[in-house]
Protein backbone atom coordinates (compact mmCIF):
# COMPACT_ATOMS: atom_id res chain seq x y z
CA UNK A 1 0.00 0.00 0.00
CA UNK A 2 1.29 3.59 -1.11
CA UNK A 3 1.49 6.05 1.64
CA UNK A 4 -1.43 8.18 0.10
CA UNK A 5 -3.23 5.52 0.38
CA UNK A 6 -3.38 5.29 3.81
CA UNK A 7 -6.65 5.26 5.69
CA UNK A 8 -7.44 7.48 8.64
CA UNK A 9 -8.10 6.50 11.90
CA UNK A 10 -9.82 7.79 14.59
CA UNK A 11 -8.92 6.63 18.14
CA UNK A 12 -11.99 7.67 20.60
CA UNK A 13 -10.59 7.10 23.99
CA UNK A 14 -10.39 9.15 27.15
CA UNK A 15 -7.75 7.50 29.25
CA UNK A 16 -4.33 9.01 28.45
CA UNK A 17 -1.99 5.97 29.04
CA UNK A 18 -4.66 3.94 26.54
CA UNK A 19 -3.76 6.56 23.61
CA UNK A 20 0.04 6.32 24.07
CA UNK A 21 -0.38 2.79 24.10
CA UNK A 22 -2.11 3.29 20.83
CA UNK A 23 0.17 5.62 19.36
CA UNK A 24 3.39 3.27 20.47
CA UNK A 25 2.15 0.41 19.37
CA UNK A 26 1.39 2.09 15.86
CA UNK A 27 4.96 2.94 16.31
CA UNK A 28 6.25 -0.41 17.23
CA UNK A 29 4.20 -1.74 13.79
CA UNK A 30 5.27 0.61 11.46
CA UNK A 31 1.87 1.43 10.94
CA UNK A 32 1.83 5.00 9.78
CA UNK A 33 -1.69 5.64 8.98
CA UNK A 34 -2.79 9.28 10.44
CA UNK A 35 -4.37 9.02 14.06
CA UNK A 36 -6.75 11.46 14.82
CA UNK A 37 -7.87 11.13 18.75
CA UNK A 38 -11.05 12.17 20.56
CA UNK A 39 -11.51 12.19 24.32
CA UNK A 40 -15.41 11.17 24.17
CA UNK A 41 -17.86 10.52 22.09
CA UNK A 42 -19.59 14.17 21.63
CA UNK A 43 -16.35 15.30 20.97
CA UNK A 44 -15.46 12.87 18.27
CA UNK A 45 -19.32 13.46 16.93
CA UNK A 46 -18.44 17.15 16.63
CA UNK A 47 -15.28 16.56 14.54
CA UNK A 48 -16.86 14.33 12.55
CA UNK A 49 -19.82 16.15 11.87
CA UNK A 50 -18.10 19.73 11.09
CA UNK A 51 -15.87 18.18 9.06
CA UNK A 52 -12.61 19.40 11.71
CA UNK A 53 -10.53 16.54 10.80
CA UNK A 54 -11.24 14.09 7.09
CA UNK A 55 -13.17 11.13 7.25
CA UNK A 56 -11.90 8.22 9.15
CA UNK A 57 -12.64 5.07 7.49
CA UNK A 58 -12.00 3.21 10.79
CA UNK A 59 -12.67 4.06 14.44
CA UNK A 60 -11.77 2.50 17.37
CA UNK A 61 -13.55 3.17 20.27
CA UNK A 62 -13.57 2.72 23.98
CA UNK A 63 -17.22 2.41 26.00
CA UNK A 64 -16.85 3.50 29.06
CA UNK A 65 -16.33 7.30 28.76
CA UNK A 66 -17.81 10.25 30.06
CA UNK A 67 -20.20 12.84 27.87
CA UNK A 68 -21.43 10.78 25.74
CA UNK A 69 -19.71 6.63 25.94
CA UNK A 70 -18.86 5.06 23.43
CA UNK A 71 -22.41 2.89 22.66
CA UNK A 72 -24.23 6.28 22.69
CA UNK A 73 -21.67 7.50 19.74
CA UNK A 74 -22.30 4.48 18.23
CA UNK A 75 -25.79 4.94 17.87
CA UNK A 76 -25.17 8.39 16.49
CA UNK A 77 -23.13 7.41 13.99
CA UNK A 78 -25.46 4.26 12.66
CA UNK A 79 -28.13 6.67 12.11
CA UNK A 80 -26.18 9.44 10.22
CA UNK A 81 -26.36 9.23 6.66
CA UNK A 82 -22.84 10.55 6.29
CA UNK A 83 -21.09 8.42 9.20
CA UNK A 84 -22.59 5.16 8.59
CA UNK A 85 -20.90 3.42 6.90
CA UNK A 86 -17.26 3.80 9.04
CA UNK A 87 -16.33 0.75 10.33
CA UNK A 88 -16.01 0.63 14.16
CA UNK A 89 -13.50 -1.84 16.07
CA UNK A 90 -14.64 -1.23 19.63
CA UNK A 91 -11.96 -1.49 22.01
CA UNK A 92 -12.86 -1.98 25.82
CA UNK A 93 -11.67 -3.66 29.61
CA UNK A 94 -15.91 -4.29 29.30
CA UNK A 95 -16.66 -8.12 29.25
CA UNK A 96 -20.26 -7.18 30.15
CA UNK A 97 -22.40 -9.54 27.61
CA UNK A 98 -25.26 -6.41 27.53
CA UNK A 99 -22.35 -4.51 26.20
CA UNK A 100 -20.96 -6.68 23.25
CA UNK A 101 -24.87 -7.50 22.42
CA UNK A 102 -25.70 -3.67 22.02
CA UNK A 103 -22.10 -2.93 19.98
CA UNK A 104 -22.48 -5.97 17.75
CA UNK A 105 -26.53 -4.86 17.32
CA UNK A 106 -24.82 -1.62 15.98
CA UNK A 107 -22.69 -3.58 13.43
CA UNK A 108 -19.08 -2.92 14.79
CA UNK A 109 -16.56 -4.70 13.06
CA UNK A 110 -15.14 -6.44 16.37
CA UNK A 111 -15.34 -6.22 19.51
CA UNK A 112 -11.85 -6.27 21.22
CA UNK A 113 -10.71 -6.50 25.21
CA UNK A 114 -8.03 -4.36 25.88
CA UNK A 115 -4.94 -7.07 25.86
CA UNK A 116 -3.47 -7.02 29.70
CA UNK A 117 0.37 -6.87 28.47
CA UNK A 118 1.78 -4.51 26.52
CA UNK A 119 2.67 -6.95 24.03
CA UNK A 120 -0.09 -8.47 23.32
CA UNK A 121 -1.53 -5.03 22.18
CA UNK A 122 1.08 -4.40 19.80
CA UNK A 123 0.10 -7.79 18.02
CA UNK A 124 -3.85 -7.09 18.12
CA UNK A 125 -2.78 -3.67 16.42
CA UNK A 126 -0.41 -5.51 13.57
CA UNK A 127 -4.06 -8.14 13.14
CA UNK A 128 -6.04 -4.84 13.25
CA UNK A 129 -3.64 -2.97 10.66
CA UNK A 130 -3.69 -5.92 8.53
CA UNK A 131 -7.59 -6.66 8.55
CA UNK A 132 -7.84 -2.98 7.44
CA UNK A 133 -5.69 -3.34 4.62
CA UNK A 134 -7.12 -6.28 3.43
CA UNK A 135 -10.58 -4.49 3.08
CA UNK A 136 -11.82 -2.55 -0.02
CA UNK A 137 -13.83 0.55 0.77
CA UNK A 138 -15.91 2.30 -2.23
CA UNK A 139 -14.04 6.07 -2.44
CA UNK A 140 -15.85 8.72 -0.59
CA UNK B 1 -41.42 -15.54 62.14
CA UNK B 2 -44.61 -15.68 59.86
CA UNK B 3 -44.24 -17.31 56.25
CA UNK B 4 -44.12 -13.90 54.39
CA UNK B 5 -41.95 -11.96 56.56
CA UNK B 6 -39.75 -15.19 55.55
CA UNK B 7 -40.25 -14.27 51.52
CA UNK B 8 -39.84 -10.92 51.85
CA UNK B 9 -36.42 -11.20 54.26
CA UNK B 10 -34.96 -14.14 51.28
CA UNK B 11 -35.87 -11.20 48.65
CA UNK B 12 -33.90 -9.05 50.65
CA UNK B 13 -31.39 -11.23 51.10
CA UNK B 14 -30.77 -12.25 47.22
CA UNK B 15 -31.10 -7.85 46.47
CA UNK B 16 -28.43 -7.49 48.80
CA UNK B 17 -26.03 -10.20 47.21
CA UNK B 18 -26.76 -9.01 44.16
CA UNK B 19 -25.89 -5.64 44.70
CA UNK B 20 -22.91 -6.81 46.62
CA UNK B 21 -21.68 -8.54 43.47
CA UNK B 22 -22.41 -5.58 41.23
CA UNK B 23 -19.91 -3.72 43.62
CA UNK B 24 -17.49 -5.93 43.71
CA UNK B 25 -17.48 -6.62 39.61
CA UNK B 26 -17.27 -2.98 39.38
CA UNK B 27 -14.67 -2.06 41.97
CA UNK B 28 -12.16 -4.85 40.67
CA UNK B 29 -13.30 -3.63 36.88
CA UNK B 30 -12.56 0.12 37.09
CA UNK B 31 -9.57 -0.31 39.73
CA UNK B 32 -7.81 -2.92 36.86
CA UNK B 33 -7.10 0.41 34.12
CA UNK B 34 -4.88 2.29 36.42
CA UNK B 35 -3.07 -0.57 37.21
CA UNK B 36 -2.57 -1.71 33.64
CA UNK B 37 -1.74 1.80 32.33
CA UNK B 38 1.00 1.63 35.84
CA UNK B 39 2.09 -1.71 34.53
CA UNK B 40 2.16 -0.20 30.65
CA UNK B 41 4.34 2.66 31.78
CA UNK B 42 6.93 1.17 33.60
CA UNK B 43 7.60 -1.37 30.94
CA UNK B 44 7.88 2.27 28.31
CA UNK B 45 10.74 3.81 30.81
CA UNK B 46 12.52 0.79 31.09
CA UNK B 47 12.55 0.44 27.24
CA UNK B 48 13.19 4.24 26.85
CA UNK B 49 15.80 4.39 29.10
CA UNK B 50 17.57 2.08 26.82
CA UNK B 51 20.40 -0.43 27.81
CA UNK B 52 22.52 1.72 30.29
CA UNK B 53 20.51 1.62 32.99
CA UNK B 54 21.42 1.43 36.78
CA UNK B 55 21.35 -2.03 38.11
CA UNK B 56 19.43 -0.75 41.25
CA UNK B 57 16.97 1.26 39.03
CA UNK B 58 16.56 -1.35 37.07
CA UNK B 59 16.01 -3.78 39.78
CA UNK B 60 13.61 -0.96 41.32
CA UNK B 61 11.52 -1.61 37.82
CA UNK B 62 11.46 -5.28 37.90
CA UNK B 63 9.68 -4.93 41.49
CA UNK B 64 7.45 -2.38 40.60
CA UNK B 65 5.94 -4.29 37.79
CA UNK B 66 5.96 -7.81 39.53
CA UNK B 67 4.23 -6.09 42.46
CA UNK B 68 1.70 -4.30 39.85
CA UNK B 69 1.27 -7.65 38.02
CA UNK B 70 0.44 -9.51 41.31
CA UNK B 71 -2.28 -6.47 41.76
CA UNK B 72 -3.87 -7.18 38.48
CA UNK B 73 -3.96 -10.70 39.38
CA UNK B 74 -5.25 -10.04 42.54
CA UNK B 75 -7.85 -8.30 40.84
CA UNK B 76 -8.73 -10.79 37.99
CA UNK B 77 -9.45 -13.33 41.30
CA UNK B 78 -11.64 -10.86 42.81
CA UNK B 79 -13.63 -10.33 39.56
CA UNK B 80 -13.55 -14.58 39.16
CA UNK B 81 -15.15 -14.60 42.81
CA UNK B 82 -17.68 -11.89 41.75
CA UNK B 83 -18.90 -13.67 38.77
CA UNK B 84 -19.40 -17.21 40.14
CA UNK B 85 -23.12 -16.90 39.93
CA UNK B 86 -23.16 -15.07 36.90
CA UNK B 87 -20.87 -17.20 34.55
CA UNK B 88 -20.66 -20.46 32.72
CA UNK B 89 -24.29 -21.56 34.48
CA UNK B 90 -24.54 -23.97 31.16
CA UNK B 91 -26.01 -27.26 32.54
CA UNK B 92 -25.57 -30.84 30.39
CA UNK B 93 -24.88 -34.47 30.46
CA UNK B 94 -21.15 -35.79 31.77
CA UNK B 95 -20.06 -39.58 32.25
CA UNK B 96 -18.04 -40.49 34.91
CA UNK B 97 -14.67 -41.55 34.28
CA UNK B 98 -14.70 -40.14 30.44
CA UNK B 99 -15.27 -37.03 32.52
CA UNK B 100 -12.24 -36.88 34.48
CA UNK B 101 -10.18 -38.69 31.82
CA UNK B 102 -10.39 -35.05 29.72
CA UNK B 103 -9.91 -32.96 32.34
CA UNK B 104 -6.58 -35.18 33.51
CA UNK B 105 -5.00 -35.55 30.16
CA UNK B 106 -3.92 -31.80 29.77
CA UNK B 107 -1.80 -32.12 32.98
CA UNK B 108 0.02 -35.48 32.27
CA UNK B 109 3.05 -35.38 31.42
CA UNK B 110 6.88 -36.83 32.03
CA UNK B 111 6.95 -35.19 35.73
CA UNK B 112 2.90 -35.95 36.83
CA UNK B 113 1.38 -39.52 37.06
CA UNK B 114 -2.48 -39.10 37.63
CA UNK B 115 -4.53 -42.12 37.63
CA UNK B 116 -8.26 -42.60 37.96
CA UNK B 117 -10.74 -44.72 39.61
CA UNK B 118 -14.19 -44.23 39.30
CA UNK B 119 -17.99 -45.64 39.57
CA UNK B 120 -19.73 -45.40 35.85
CA UNK B 121 -21.79 -42.30 36.82
CA UNK B 122 -23.87 -40.21 34.84
CA UNK B 123 -25.59 -37.09 35.52
CA UNK B 124 -26.60 -33.75 34.31
CA UNK B 125 -24.79 -30.75 36.02
CA UNK B 126 -22.80 -27.44 35.63
CA UNK B 127 -20.40 -28.99 33.48
CA UNK B 128 -18.26 -26.10 33.18
CA UNK B 129 -18.27 -25.30 37.14
CA UNK B 130 -17.38 -28.90 37.72
CA UNK B 131 -14.47 -29.15 35.74
CA UNK B 132 -13.15 -25.63 36.72
CA UNK B 133 -13.32 -26.91 40.45
CA UNK B 134 -11.46 -30.39 39.06
CA UNK B 135 -8.83 -28.00 36.97
CA UNK B 136 -8.30 -26.14 40.21
CA UNK B 137 -7.52 -28.84 42.76
CA UNK B 138 -5.38 -30.66 39.93
CA UNK B 139 -3.08 -27.34 39.61
CA UNK B 140 -2.82 -26.48 43.02
CA UNK B 141 -1.93 -30.56 43.42
CA UNK B 142 1.11 -29.58 40.72
CA UNK B 143 2.19 -26.41 41.90
CA UNK B 144 2.45 -27.16 45.41
CA UNK B 145 4.25 -30.50 44.82
CA UNK B 146 8.21 -30.73 45.72
CA UNK B 147 8.29 -34.30 44.42
CA UNK B 148 10.12 -35.32 41.09
CA UNK B 149 7.39 -37.16 39.82
CA UNK B 150 3.78 -35.86 41.02
CA UNK B 151 1.24 -38.61 41.75
CA UNK B 152 -2.06 -37.65 41.91
CA UNK B 153 -4.90 -40.16 42.29
CA UNK B 154 -8.81 -39.40 41.90
CA UNK B 155 -11.33 -41.59 43.50
CA UNK B 156 -14.99 -40.96 42.28
CA UNK B 157 -17.64 -42.53 43.99
CA UNK B 158 -21.57 -42.50 44.97
CA UNK B 159 -22.29 -40.99 47.84
CA UNK B 160 -26.26 -40.28 48.58
CA UNK B 161 -26.97 -37.66 46.03
CA UNK B 162 -23.76 -36.66 45.67
CA UNK B 163 -20.78 -37.30 43.63
CA UNK B 164 -17.70 -37.93 46.34
CA UNK B 165 -14.26 -37.00 44.14
CA UNK B 166 -11.35 -37.81 46.11
CA UNK B 167 -7.97 -36.08 45.14
CA UNK B 168 -5.03 -36.77 46.72
CA UNK B 169 -1.34 -36.04 45.87
CA UNK B 170 2.30 -37.63 46.96
CA UNK B 171 3.43 -33.94 47.79
CA UNK B 172 4.11 -32.20 51.10
CA UNK B 173 0.93 -31.56 52.19
CA UNK B 174 -0.37 -28.99 54.64
CA UNK B 175 0.64 -28.05 58.49
CA UNK B 176 -2.80 -28.94 60.33
CA UNK B 177 -2.92 -25.82 61.70
CA UNK B 178 -3.12 -23.85 58.25
CA UNK B 179 -5.72 -26.66 56.79
CA UNK B 180 -8.57 -23.89 56.77
CA UNK B 181 -7.06 -21.27 55.89
CA UNK B 182 -5.72 -22.17 52.21
CA UNK B 183 -9.15 -21.44 51.56
CA UNK B 184 -8.89 -17.91 52.18
CA UNK B 185 -8.38 -15.70 49.59
CA UNK B 186 -4.93 -14.32 49.15
CA UNK B 187 -3.62 -16.99 51.17
CA UNK B 188 -0.61 -18.59 50.19
CA UNK B 189 1.59 -21.61 51.91
CA UNK B 190 4.55 -20.24 50.82
CA UNK B 191 6.18 -16.96 50.37
CA UNK B 192 4.48 -14.65 48.07
CA UNK B 193 7.83 -13.81 46.97
CA UNK B 194 9.02 -17.11 45.48
CA UNK B 195 5.87 -17.91 44.00
CA UNK B 196 3.67 -16.43 41.02
CA UNK B 197 1.26 -17.72 43.12
CA UNK B 198 -1.51 -15.18 44.78
CA UNK B 199 -3.84 -17.49 47.18
CA UNK B 200 -6.98 -17.01 45.24
CA UNK B 201 -7.36 -20.65 43.35
CA UNK B 202 -8.64 -22.84 45.98
CA UNK B 203 -11.05 -20.08 47.30
CA UNK B 204 -12.79 -19.80 43.69
CA UNK B 205 -12.96 -23.47 43.41
CA UNK B 206 -14.87 -23.51 47.16
CA UNK B 207 -16.76 -20.85 46.24
CA UNK B 208 -18.13 -22.42 43.08
CA UNK B 209 -18.81 -25.67 45.19
CA UNK B 210 -20.47 -24.00 47.53
CA UNK B 211 -22.96 -21.87 44.57
CA UNK B 212 -23.74 -25.82 43.17
CA UNK B 213 -24.57 -27.04 46.52
CA UNK B 214 -21.52 -28.96 47.28
CA UNK B 215 -18.83 -29.12 49.53
CA UNK B 216 -14.71 -28.82 49.36
CA UNK B 217 -12.23 -30.02 52.00
CA UNK B 218 -9.07 -30.87 53.18
CA UNK B 219 -8.89 -34.08 54.38
CA UNK B 220 -4.94 -35.02 55.76
CA UNK B 221 -3.72 -36.80 58.27
CA UNK B 222 -0.17 -35.14 58.63
CA UNK B 223 2.23 -32.35 57.44
CA UNK B 224 4.32 -34.08 54.97
CA UNK B 225 2.26 -36.73 53.88
CA UNK B 226 0.39 -35.35 50.47
CA UNK B 227 -2.75 -33.94 50.67
CA UNK B 228 -6.06 -35.21 49.88
CA UNK B 229 -9.25 -32.87 49.19
CA UNK B 230 -12.94 -34.17 49.43
CA UNK B 231 -15.25 -32.82 46.58
CA UNK B 232 -18.96 -33.42 47.57
CA UNK B 233 -20.71 -32.13 44.18
CA UNK B 234 -24.75 -32.72 44.02
CA UNK B 235 -26.02 -35.31 41.24
CA UNK B 236 -28.82 -32.98 40.68
CA UNK B 237 -29.10 -29.51 40.00
CA UNK B 238 -29.80 -27.52 42.71
CA UNK B 239 -32.72 -24.84 42.24
CA UNK B 240 -30.71 -22.05 43.25
CA UNK B 241 -31.70 -18.06 43.38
Amino acid sequence: MTEENLINILLVEDDEVDIMNVQRAFRKNNINNPLFIARNGLEALEMLQADKIPKPHVIILDINMPKMNGLEFLQEVRSDEKLKRISVFVMTTSNEDSDKINAYNLNVAGYILKPLSFEKFIQSMSTLNSYWKLCERPSM
Amino acid sequence: MNEDRFVQCQKQLAQVKKEFEEFVYLVSHDLNAPIRAISNLLGWISEDLGPNIPDDVQQNIKLLQDRAQRLEKMLSAILALSRVSRTNLETGYIELPAFLENISEKYRNNNSFITIQAEPIGFTTYYQKLSAVINELLTNALKHSDKELTTIQLTATRVNNFLQLLITDNGSGFAPEIQERIFSLFYTARSKEETENIGAGLTVARSITNFAGGNLTINQAKAGEGSSFILLWPLHILETT
